[in-house]
C-alpha cells in the first residue's frame, strides 16, 4: 500500500498536469491551445477522448427566414399562388470546425449523443415543400420557416500520451447546434403591400 | 490505497465566482450544480452545470506552463465523476475532482459519502459519467456497504432499476 502511494505520488509529480481550453477557439495565451487544436488531435494523437453530456438537449427556435419566391399579385382579386421552396438547416458549433469532416471529435461526439438520446445527430437537413400563399390585391406574399433545433452542451476529456502544451490532461467546453428531429417550428405565409415601383413592374 | 472525503471540511464550501454561486442549500430554479473537491472536502454549488464544470475545470488547471511545478502540482486535480439525480445527465449534479486518475489494480482509488453537505443526493442519483480512467461503483450504504452495482466504466444515462436512487456511497477505481 505504501509502495503504491510513493508511486502514485510520484506519477502525479512527473506527469499529472490538467489543462483547461477556454471556450473561445482561439487561444488568448500563446502557451495554451485553442479548442480547435485540442479537439483536431481527439483520436489522432490521444489516449483518451470522451465526450461528457450535460443534461438532455435544448430545443430552440433557428432563425427566422424567407424561402422560395415571392408572388405579386397585380389582379384586382385574391389570388392563391404555389411556392415551392426547398431549404437547409445545417448545425454550427463553438469551436467552428465541421462535425460534418472526418474529424474524431466528430465521431465522438455523434456516437455520445445517439448513445446517449438514443436519437440520431443530423449535421444538415435539407426541407423542400410546396406552400400555398394566398395575396390580396396589390400584395405581395411569401413563405417564412423557422427551422426547430437542438442544442447539446458538453465537456470533452482528452488524454494525452506526452504531455501537450504541458498537460496530460485536457478538458474542452463544447456546444454544438443542429436540425431538430421533429421538422419545423413555423412556414408560414406573409403578405405585405406591393411598392410602388413593385407596382410599376406588374405587366 | 483508499481516500475518503474529509468529512469535517465538507461543509465548508468555498466561494468563488460570486456572481454564479447558489447557496449552499438552496436548490435554484435550475438546479444546484455542486463541485466537491476529494483533496480538501470543500465544495461549491452554482446554478448551472455550465458554471460548476467551468469551476471545476478551472480548479484543475494552472495557468501556464509556468505554473508547471512540484508545488502547484497539487491544485492540479482531475475530474473523476459527475452525478445526477435525473436520466441522461438531467436534475442536480455533482462533480468530484480528484488528486489523480483511477489506477486499474482491482483496488479502489477513492471512496465518497453522500452524507453531510451531500446527503440531498443520497438515494437520488439516476445517471453518471466517469472520467480520468475511472470506473464508478454506487453502493446502497455508506462506506462502501451493501450490495454494489457497476461498474459503470462510460456515460451511463440510467444506472438501472437496481441502484436508481439508492446510492449512499460512491466508489472510483
Amino acid at each position: 500500500m505504501r509502495k503504491r502511494w510513493i508511486l502514485r505520488t510520484a506519477m502525479i509529480a512527473a506527469a499529472l498536469m490538467v489543462g483547461f481550453a477556454p471556450a473561445p477557439a482561439l487561444a488568448d495565451h500563446e502557451d495554451t491551445p485553442t479548442s480547435r487544436q485540442l479537439l483536431e488531435l481527439c483520436e489522432n494523437g490521444t489516449d483518451v477522448c470522451v465526450f461528457h453530456p450535460e443534461g438532455r438537449p435544448e430545443y430552440v427556435s433557428g432563425s427566422k427566414r424567407q424561402v422560395g419566391r415571392e408572388v405579386y399579385n397585380c389582379t384586382g382579386r385574391e389570388q392563391r399562388s404555389t411556392v415551392g421552396w426547398s431549404d437547409t438547416t445545417s448545425e454550427s458549433n463553438s469551436v467552428g470546425l465541421s462535425l460534418s469532416a472526418e474529424y474524431g471529435f466528430a465521431k465522438v461526439f455523434k456516437v455520445t449523443f445517439e448513445a446517449t438520446y438514443e436519437h440520431t445527430w443530423t449535421n444538415s437537413h435539407t426541407e423542400s415543400q410546396t406552400t400555398t400563399v394566398f395575396t390580396g390585391p396589390g400584395e405581395v406574399g411569401w413563405v417564412e420557416r423557422q427551422p426547430r433545433m437542438q442544442r447539446v452542451r458538453g465537456t470533452y476529456e482528452l488524454h494525452f500520451p506526452d504531455r501537450y502544451y504541458g498537460h496530460y490532461y485536457w478538458y474542452v467546453p463544447f456546444e454544438a447546434t443542429g436540425p431538430a428531429p421533429g421538422g419545423d417550428e413555423a412556414i408560414v405565409q406573409k403578405t405585405r403591400p406591393m411598392t410602388q415601383a413593385e407596382r410599376n413592374a406588374c405587366p | 490505497m483508499k481516500r475518503t472525503l474529509p468529512r469535517a471540511a465538507v461543509g465548508g464550501a468555498v466561494l468563488l465566482l460570486g456572481a454564479t454561486l447558489t447557496s449552499g442549500t438552496a436548490a435554484a430554479e435550475e438546479g444546484e450544480h455542486c463541485v466537491a473537491d476529494m483533496d480538501t472536502g470543500e465544495q461549491e454549488c452554482f446554478a448551472t452545470l455550465d458554471a460548476a464544470l467551468a469551476a471545476a475545470e478551472e480548479g484543475t488547471a494552472p495557468s501556464g506552463l509556468t505554473t508547471l511545478s512540484a508545488e502547484a502540482d497539487a491544485r492540479n486535480d482531475v475530474i473523476v465523476g459527475t452525478f445526477f439525480t435525473e436520466r441522461d445527465y438531467g436534475g442536480d449534479s455533482l462533480t468530484v475532482t480528484a488528486e489523480a486518475p483511477c489506477v486499474k489494480n482491482g483496488v479502489m482509488d477513492y471512496e465518497f459519502d453522500l452524507t453531510g453537505e451531500f446527503a440531498p443526493l443520497a438515494n437520488d442519483i439516476s445517471s453518471v459519467q466517469p472520467w480520468a480512467d475511472c470506473w464508478i461503483w454506487l453502493y446502497p450504504e455508506v462506506g462502501l456497504g451493501g450490495d454494489r452495482d457497476g461498474p459503470y466504466k462510460e456515460n451511463t444515462g440510467y444506472v438501472g432499476d437496481f441502484m436508481n436512487d439508492r446510492a449512499d456511497s460512491i466508489g472510483f477505481s
